[in-house]
């Protein structure tokens, strides 16, 4: 099961950071398609937090269609959406390189340069 | 479908020279719902209306579906209460106490009672006098979850207690929540116990229903504000909110809502 963690510090509200850390864990493949996502009492009680705040997540994370919810039985993650998701963290991904290919340029590196560095950090 | 397990509906009730002014608001089924106040406001005599359904000078107060005012009996069976000021007997063993007290819920369930004192490491043969504090709100929760309240209401009940027992209470209460889909009202001057655990919030002054709303929206509507009034949004703790705070901006941001100037 995916762990969820609680940050008193961080400016994303708490209900946020529920549904950014699901994200992640559907990501991740961590939480696959069709299984099922703790009770929103379950969870809150886990988490020492309010039922009405897990509930929001999970509203949240169902109105983007990432998860389902059975009557009487919860909430199952989507298989629908999990591609939707990964094409967005690419589209994420690829605006943070082109910031970063922008900066090194700046600093005038060349693209040998930056493949360099690419490889010493990748190990 | 969401079911209420509390309605009150404009409940006036005067005491001596104090007043509960129309007040009116509803809990739904599996929720927890924090009542707020300065001391004297009228959050005790407010549970005191709930204890005792059949005392309120007008209006109505229907508990899980019962009429409580014109059936207190009925309503009454369906509620759980952890007070202060608990009736049970100082003189009395645990399981004596469970014995005479627990005659009168139809539902009550003794295998159950000794079960969770057993969790709560307490043991049956304990005079109630010997009890701290701490060890008496446990009993007091022992007995109720034993009559499968529907409706919890707890009056000040974590007062004086330190941070780690009403962690631990507070979760015990939550599995009860989860388990049993019970209802809440908690009424205390620690907001902090509020803080995570409460759903719905209400707020009381003078007698009166200040606000009555998720803890959600009230979040949101302060983050707002705190934006509004030029707070980088970076430097707020939105995982940290403090009722406390929240309140004590209550009315200028409700204002500000309710002339539209708000962002959102």
């Amino acid at each position: 099961m995916m762990k969820l963690f609680i940050s008193e510090h961080s400016n994303a509200a708490i209900y946020e950071q529920i549904v950014s850390q699901i994200k992640n864990a559907i990501l991740a493949r961590e939480l696959l398609a069709e299984e099922a996502l703790p009770s929103i009492r379950g969870l809150a009680k886990d988490l020492q937090i309010s039922v009405i705040t897990t509930k929001r997540a999970y509203e949240e994370l169902e109105k983007e269609g990432l998860i389902y919810s059975v009557p009487g039985r919860g909430f199952f993650v989507s298989n629908k959406k999990t591609e939707m998701l990964k094409e967005k963290k690419m589209q994420e991904l690829e605006k943070h390189m082109s910031e970063l290919i922008a900066e090194c340029k700046q600093a005038e590196l060349t693209k040998q340069d930056i493949l360099d560095l690419l490889d010493l950090l990748y190990e | 479908m969401e079911v209420l397990a509390l309605e009150v509906k404009n409940v006036t009730k005067k005491y001596h020279s104090f007043e509960l002014k129309n007040i009116s608001f509803e809990l739904k089924q599996g929720f927890i719902l924090g009542i707020v106040g300065r001391n004297g406001a009228g959050k005790t005599t407010l549970m005191h209306t709930l204890f005792s359904p059949g005392f309120s000078d007008v209006g109505e107060i229907i508990i899980c579906g019962t009429d409580a005012v014109k059936h207190p009996l009925a309503a009454k069976k369906q509620i759980g209460i952890l007070t202060e000021e608990a009736p049970f007997l100082y003189h009395r063993t645990l399981s004596e106490n469970a014995g005479l007290f627990g005659a009168f819920y139809d539902e009550f369930l003794a295998e159950e009672f000794f079960a969770y004192l057993e969790r709560f490491e307490l043991s049956s043969g304990k005079l109630y006098s010997e009890l701290s504090k701490g060890m008496r709100m446990k009993f007091q929760l022992a007995f109720a979850l034993a009559h499968k309240p529907k409706l919890l209401l707890m009056d000040e009940a974590t007062a004086g207690l330190d941070v780690v027992f009403r962690k631990e209470f507070f979760y015990l209460l939550q599995e009860a929540v989860e388990k049993s889909m019970l209802s809440v009202v908690i009424t205390t001057h620690i907001t902090e116990d509020l803080d995570k655990l409460a759903d719905y919030v209400a707020c009381i002054e003078d007698g009166r229903l200040k606000f009555c709303c998720s803890k959600e929206e009230l979040y949101e509507d302060y983050y707002n504000y705190l934006k509004d009034t030029g707070v980088s949004p970076q430097i707020i703790s939105r995982g940290m909110a403090h009722l406390e705070d929240v309140i004590i901006c209550y009315d200028a941001f409700s204002k500000k809502k309710q002339f539209g100037e708000t962002s959102a």
